[in-house]
């Protein structure tokens, strides 16, 4: 039997919060964000969004909730950026028209172009980290988690990516192995070992 | 729906005749399958003609015929299974987790993108077959074979979900499934008539057996018999209902489970 990878954790987030989980590798902080996504489901406790628990209202919190996670690609490799995008408008059932307005600003991002005409396997790192936030932001949800948003993107689209959540009022969720970078956001730390 | 096949589909071409070279060898292979069986019923002559179970077809026309029969059918339970398997080595399947719509829409999409193959090669195979070796398209009862397959289709739809839950359970078996599938189609007299085989197993095979009854049945169609298959409609039924209630426990398991953290393949960090 496997020893729990995060326990006796608590956090509340307010509605238009911005919030950072920081720890080392191998913390528990990608769990962390695919359990309040639904994507796996806690042994113990409970977790409540929009004041509604996950057991039993899964498909309304998931409705209004968006994860940009780089760990597994999630895309279609042999597409492009925009057949893809495009591709997961319909999946999501989005207004077209809304959901490229809302990509519309991501324009002056240095690499969206390229990402957006290159196939997704032939996209740099960069590249694909552009597309995840992309898929992410065109859904404009309530609550944006992000895993490590700004691993290998340059300064510029780190900044235009910053200045555009703190635009908004979506509640921001996101994680880093640096607690350094986004100086206003609310830091919550978890420890690597979670019985010391 | 026809604009996210319409995506998919190239994706599905890219894959698979990602170079002019791999459509031509797709054509060739289907040529070469029928030439194979061409010369081995020629070397049969026509003995089999007259002996039970053969329903008087050549042996070209009785292999071809249940090959064309059971493409799409084999092809629900396999390309299903391929397809849960794409989706979770691109990372798909991890992305729907997090979406109220889920894996299977995903899953879904990419089988629906990847049908127009099948039903390339099952039209090649007819071609190829009537043009080049005579094959007696005109005496099939088409239509009643076509209504027999739509009622058979939910049953392997059904089969084709159990095999993508065996998948997201352990995250293999593709390569079991597909031999186990060879098995069927082989019992199911897909290259011998059912007659050969044991006893025992003979009315297992013809009674039970999804695989065997649509083969059966449809290659009595072959020669428009009219003998009463009431019985027949029945059986699909009882095949869908039942299929597809376990299919549907199997599949909500294998995903509760993966959540829960059992799962072989979510990435962890």
């Amino acid at each position: 039997m496997s020893s729990p990878l995060i326990t006796d954790f608590g956090l509340r987030v307010d509605s238009g919060e911005k919030l950072q989980i920081c720890g080392p590798n191998g913390s528990g902080k990608s769990t962390l964000l695919k359990i309040i996504a639904g994507a796996l489901t806690p042994k113990q406790g409970k977790l409540t969004v929009f004041g509604k628990s996950m057991d039993t209202n899964k498909f309304y919190i998931q409705s209004h909730l968006a994860l940009s996670t780089f760990s597994n690609n999630g895309f279609f490799s042999l597409l492009s950026g925009k057949e893809n995008l495009d591709y997961f408008i319909r999946f999501h059932r989005l207004d077209r028209k809304k959901a490229l307005e809302q990509l519309y600003p991501l324009k002056d991002l240095p690499n969206y172009r390229m990402a957006l005409q290159s196939s997704y396997i032939k996209c740099s790192h960069g590249m694909r980290q552009i597309l995840h936030f992309a898929r992410a932001w065109m859904r404009a949800s309530k609550i944006i988690l992000l895993d490590e948003p700004f691993a290998n993107l340059d300064v510029q689209s780190k900044e235009k990516i910053i200045f555009l959540l703190e635009e908004s009022d979506t509640t921001t969720v996101l994680t880093s192995h640096e607690s350094q970078g986004i100086s206003h956001y609310r830091k919550v730390w978890i420890k690597n070992d979670p019985h010391n | 729906m026809i604009r996210i096949i319409e995506i998919l589909l190239k994706q599905d071409f890219r894959y698979n005749y990602f170079k002019f070279n791999s459509v031509l060898i797709s054509f060739l292979s289907v040529f070469l399958s029928l030439g194979i069986y061409w010369y081995t019923s020629q070397a049969i002559g026509t003995d089999l003609l007259d002996q039970e179970g053969w329903n008087g077809m050549s042996y070209f026309d009785y292999v071809v015929f249940g090959e064309v029969i059971l493409l799409f059918p084999i092809f629900c339970v396999d390309w299903l299974t391929r397809a849960t398997k794409i989706s979770i080595s691109e990372g798909l399947f991890d992305y729907a987790l997090t979406t109220p719509l889920g894996p299977y829409k995903i899953i879904r999409d990419i089988f629906c993108s990847g049908i127009w193959r099948q039903i390339l090669n099952i039209s090649l195979t007819l071609f190829f077959a009537t043009v080049f070796f005579s094959f007696p398209i005109e005496q099939v009862n088409w239509g009643a074979v076509l209504i027999l397959e739509i009622s058979f289709l939910p049953t392997f739809l059904g089969l084709g979900i159990i095999s993508s839950a065996i998948v997201i359970q352990f995250g293999k078996g593709q390569g079991v499934i597909s031999k186990l599938l060879t098995l069927l189609t082989v019992g199911a007299g897909l290259y011998f008539p059912v007659t050969t085989f044991p006893e025992w197993l003979q009315s297992s095979l013809s009674h039970i057996s999804p695989v065997s009854i649509l083969l059966t049945t449809s290659r009595d169609f072959f020669f428009n018999t009219s003998q009463n298959y009431t019985w027949v409609s029945i059986i699909p039924l009882a095949w869908s209902m039942s299929v597809f209630s376990i299919a549907i426990i199997a599949s909500s398991l294998s995903i509760r489970r993966l959540q829960r953290g059992h799962g072989t393949y979510l990435v962890r960090h």
